[in-house]
């Protein structure tokens, strides 16, 4: 067979192109355990490792997270804000990201967790199918947020989803797939499931780093409903959005911290304390396991209302992703200010955007 | 020496007197619902420079010399499955607490902050036992958004004192602890 040697430049030039839109997509398109996170870490990133390091069975599986530190080298207190526990819960992941693109520590030190469960944020939404990929223009042009799933991808788990799921705690959840769910699985098992284990070197992590207090950030649907009419809460105070939940040794710390983010941002969260019933929460078991206080914020999210399709998890008028994510990091600043008021320990991060600059602009322009 | 005591002494009773700060629990908190809600009026208080004993299952016996008893009212089922005890023994416990502390001499501040969000069956059951024991009551805005707190209060003498936020409260329970001694 004879070639055409005016088109193989043509065909090479295509093959280039190609590849190189296939790397430039790879981050945000590729599933399973070829999903990279695109993450861009900022001046004050210290040190970036992966999770793996506090326990080692997770190197090179899809549940080896990176770790972030922001490391002022000075003494302080040490504070740890965890996003994307549910790959669904966009502005977790985002809060994080908008922390460690742009913070500077100047006291103490923070570590920041970005996407949690890695697992559950390289497959698609199984709950409301919102779109896998979200543009926003950051600093640096184009850059597409993943959003993912409630749970680790089946193929990650290393077994079968049982009939009921008895967690480490002995709580028995009536679904199976809630194995998958890593806020049911705490205080983890070394010779548990993958996300048993992802729960037990998280663990591992609060207790080697002495991490003070931790923040785990979430999103619920929101207070909105179909049809103006319809009860706003079905069965009674079942709202979880605008929440904030504490360990019942945090308790008054939350409180001190929810009425200054009231003064703050004007934005009224519910206290919770842990129910010690309900076990395998992040809340309760990081609490009950470490010298770590932890406390699990809930904001609203437009793309976890049942009644919408596809809701914008963006730019919802209401709920704008940028509201979302100076909910969780105002909450964690506030946090840290009242650790310092409670225990005297002091966690200094300078340079996080306040709640009405990030009102104010695109959630684009406070990443890298 | 000795004259360095009493120099601390008086440097620390002048301070009492004059910064308004209330050391002795002139306050104890109780829920009335068992929700988180009295630990935010608690640290309301401390703000305001009032240290308040919260009880969480605060009982007649347990009430000391306090002037004033506040119970902070949202229902929690999740509270009462913790504390181990049903809707009609909260309501039973409360109600005793309540009349004991009026029968010291005590006065019972109502309080609801939790707005439209705590609403619902369980908190409006408490709601409606709560506002005839009260000598005041403070309400944020949107706990109200029904009327339920206003339906209640109507044909009474029993002053319903708004606030737009949690934070907010601070300046009504001000006034009422000032008016009933403790600031």
């Amino acid at each position: 067979m004879s070639k055409n040697p005016l088109k193989q430049p043509v065909r090479r030039a295509a093959t280039v192109v190609s590849l190189i839109a296939i790397f430039l997509l790879l981050p945000v398109t590729a599933w399973g355990k070829n999903f990279t996170p695109d993450v861009r870490p900022g001046k004050g990133v210290t040190e970036q490792y992966k999770l793996s390091r506090y326990f080692s069975p997770l190197k090179g599986t899809n549940m080896d997270t990176d770790v972030f530190v922001l490391d002022s080298g000075k003494p302080g207190a040490t504070g740890l804000l965890i996003g994307g526990t549910h790959g669904n819960e966009l502005a977790g992941s985002v809060a994080a990201l908008v922390a460690l693109e742009n913070a500077v520590v100047t006291n103490g030190k923070l570590i920041v967790i970005p996407y949690t469960n890695l697992s559950a944020q390289s497959v698609a939404d199984t709950r409301n199918k919102v779109s896998r990929q979200h543009l926003v223009r950051s600093r640096s042009g184009d850059r597409y947020l993943p959003y993912g799933d409630r749970r680790t991808d089946p193929a990650d788990q290393g077994s079968e989803d049982p009939e009921k799921y008895i967690n480490p705690g002995g709580y028995v959840l009536e679904n199976g797939k809630e194995a998958r769910n890593l806020n049911r699985t705490y205080p983890g098992k070394s010779d548990g499931t993958r996300t048993e284990q992802l729960s037990y070197a998280l663990i591992a992590l609060i207790r080697q780093e002495q991490v003070d207090f931790s923040l785990d950030m979430h999103e619920a649907d929101t207070p909105e409903r179909d049809k103006p009419d319809d009860d706003y809460r079905p069965g009674g105070n079942k709202r979880l959005s605008y929440t904030l939940v504490a360990h019942p040794r945090g308790l008054e710390m939350a409180a001190f911290a929810l009425l200054a983010m009231e003064e703050d941002t004007g934005i009224s969260l519910k206290l919770e304390e842990s129910n010690p019933k309900y076990r395998g929460l992040s809340h309760l078991e990081i609490g009950n396991a470490t010298n770590s206080l932890s406390f699990l914020s809930e904001s609203p999210n437009p793309g976890q209302d049942r009644w919408r399709s596809d809701g914008d998890v963006i730019n919802e008028p209401k709920y704008p992703l940028t509201h979302r994510v100076g909910l969780h990091l105002r909450l964690f600043k506030h946090l840290a200010e009242a650790f310092v008021v409670y225990h005297g320990k002091v966690l200094k991060i300078e340079k996080l955007p306040e709640y009405s600059e990030l009102m104010a602009a695109d959630i684009g322009q406070f990443l890298n | 020496m000795k004259n360095s005591v009493i120099r601390i002494v008086l440097a620390c009773a002048v301070f009492a007197v004059f910064s308004g700060v209330s050391f002795a629990a002139d306050v104890v908190l109780t829920p009335f619902g068992q929700s988180p809600d009295a630990m935010m009026v608690k640290v309301v208080l401390k703000k305001l420079g009032v240290e308040g004993r919260l009880e969480k299952i605060l009982a007649t016996e347990d009430l000391q010399d306090e002037k004033v008893l506040i119970t902070v009212v949202a229902g929690s089922s999740k509270g009462l499955g913790e504390a181990g005890i049903d809707k009609d023994a909260e309501i039973a416990r409360v109600k005793n607490v309540a009349a004991a502390a009026k029968a010291k001499g005590m006065k019972v501040l109502v309080m609801h902050i939790g707005g439209k969000g705590r609403r619902g069956t369980l908190t409006d059951m408490f709601i409606v036992e709560a506002v005839p024991m009260a000598d005041k009551l403070i309400v944020v805005e949107g706990g109200d958004y029904d009327g339920l707190f206003s339906g209640l209060v109507e044909g009474t003498d029993l002053e319903m004192l708004p606030a737009k936020s949690v934070r907010e409260t601070g300046e009504p329970l001000q006034q009422v602890l000032s008016e009933w001694g403790v600031l």
